[in-house]
This record gives C-alpha cells, structure tokens and sequence, in this order.
C-alpha cells in the first residue's frame, strides 16, 4: 500500500473518530446535567423496565462521554468505536420500534427538551454515525492518536 | 479484522465501561438531586394516550356514580372493584359487544389493571379506536386503589 493511501485511509479513520467522537460527547452533556429529564425520554420509549430505569439514565450519558472522549483523544479508539457502534445500533432500534409503533415522542438524542420528535431524519442521521464510528473501528489505524504516541496503536 | 484485534477491541471496551462506572457512581453520589436507585413506574407520564385519575379522584367519581369503571385485567384476576366492567385487550371485540348495553362512547370511563398504566394504555386506545373521548386510567391501578382503602369484589372476574 502507498504511503499516499495509508495516509488517506488514517486521515478518514481519525476524522470519523473525532467527528463521531464530538457527537457522542456533545450528546452526552444536556443527559447528565438532566438526569430526570432523560430518565423520562427513556421511559416514552417503552423498551427499558421500570427497574433499570434510573440505572440506565445515570450510566448511559457517562458512557457517552466516556466514548466521544476517547475517540477525540484517540486512548482505547478501537474499544471506544467498538461501543459507539453497539450504542448506535441500539438507538436506531429503539427509534426503529417507536417509529414502527406511532410513538409521538422526542428522541431525546441530544439533549432532553420537548423538541427533536422521532422520526426518519433522525434514524439517517443515526445510520451516517453508526458507519463512522465503524470506520475506526475496523480500520483500528490511529497515527494521530494518543495511544500511538503512547506506542499503543492498534 | 483479525481476532486478536476484536479481543484488543473487547478489552478496551471493557476498560471504557468500567471507567464510566466509576465514573457515574461518583456523580450520582455528588449529586444533591440524585435519582432513586429504583424507579417509581407510575412517576413516569409514558406519554399515554389518555390522562392519569389519582385513586382519591376516582374514589370520588366512583361514590358519585358519575365514571364507568372498567377492569382490563386478565380474565382470572382476583376481587375488582364493584360495578367494573370486564374488558381486556386480548378479547377487546367480543369483551365490548357484552357490555355494549351498559357502555356508550359518551360515557365517562375509568379503566384500571393490577398497577402499572402501560398494559390499560393499550386498552385505552382501542377505546379511543371505537369513539370513546372521556377516558382515564387509574394511577396505580388497583393496587393503589385497595391501598386507598376503596371497596373490592370478592372472586374473580367482573360484571360482564
């Protein structure tokens, strides 16, 4: 492979990783400055029990920004994108189901106001972040990374 | 990708979520309005299709005479409150038809199961399906409603 091309291909990895990297950390922040407030989005989707709940509203938007972290820094970049892809896929099914049962509820994406309804925007914006935090993930190329300096690179 | 790049991946995950355990437990704990560990399922609006009648409120209605009350629970459910009218989802069409005498989409109706509100949502919009307009769902059922101290029917059933 080209120096030209090995380049190219670790300019794309590393730009998917800071891009779905900013997503999930600015999706992070309004979640756990509101934690009531997500545990509500949550709860209109009707998919997580009662029980887990308030577990799920403390722990998820941690580990958001846990992901977007690591991606933008470049520490754990293939576990963080390995994560990112699980949590993505698991929001567009949970937008999938809500779409699929006429649930008039706000997505509750970004932040925890009324605004943001569910609907096919928001599954194809979540589908152009599933396959750019996949990107890292199986390109696992991360020059420009803290865990390369760090002589960790994958 | 290779398999050891998919353990490498794994491990690192793993770190991550460890991490932001950590990391979510110490929030919750520096949080002056932390959430309760566990959820209360009636605090939560659910977005239902029709609004939430407080067990008092109902008790009101119910000695006025004023609500049809309808019971959605499963067909061997224990007691119910007196007066109910059966109705369940699995059997919304005939359950109706034997009640249609009784019930009309003018009426007032507040339906009730054993506590949680989503499985009489979905009762309430078949309701709201056949014309129904005035329709409640009683916060925590009829657990709050035999904690409230409101009379109970013996056996099982209701009136159908």
């Amino acid at each position: 492979m080209s120096d030209r091309r090995q380049t190219f291909i670790d300019l794309l990895t590393t730009a998917c990783a800071w891009g779905a990297g900013v997503v999930f950390l600015y999706a992070s922040i309004d979640k756990i400055q509101h934690p009531a407030a997500f545990a509500q989005a949550i709860a209109n989707y009707r998919m997580v029990p009662a029980l887990l709940l308030h577990p799920f509203a403390w722990y998820l938007p941690v580990v958001e920004a846990a992901v977007g972290l690591a991606l933008i820094v470049g520490w754990q970049r293939r576990g963080a994108a390995l994560l990112a892809v699980l949590m993505t896929a698991m929001f567009i099914a949970a937008i999938t189901t809500a779409l699929l049962r006429g649930l008039d509820i706000s997505c509750g994406c970004f932040d925890t106001s009324e605004g943001g309804k569910v609907g096919l925007d928001l599954l194809l914006r979540d589908i152009v972040l599933l396959v750019a935090a996949a990107v890292p993930l199986v390109m696992g190329r991360d020059r420009w990374s803290l865990d390369a300096w760090l002589g960790r690179g994958q | 990708m290779r398999r050891h790049d998919w353990h490498h991946a794994l491990r690192q995950a793993g770190s991550l979520l460890l991490l932001a355990a950590a990391a979510s437990l110490v929030l919750w704990a520096v949080r002056s309005d932390r959430l309760p560990l566990l959820a209360d399922p009636d605090a939560y609006a659910l977005d239902l299709p029709v609004p939430l009648i407080s067990q008092a409120e109902a008790r009101r209605l119910y000695e006025a005479g004023s609500h049809l009350f309808i019971d959605t629970r499963r067909a061997d459910a224990a007691g119910g409150i007196p007066g109910a009218l059966v109705v369940r989802e699995a059997s919304f069409a005939d359950d109706l038809a034997a009640v249609m005498d009784f019930v009309y989409p003018e009426d007032s109706l507040i339906l009730y199961g054993d506590a949680t509100p989503l499985p009489v949502a979905a009762v309430a919009v078949r309701f709201l399906e056949r014309g129904y307009r005035n329709i409640w769902i009683l916060q925590g059922g009829l657990t709050a409603w035999r904690l409230g101290g409101g009379p109970l029917r013996e056996g099982s059933g209701g009136d159908e």
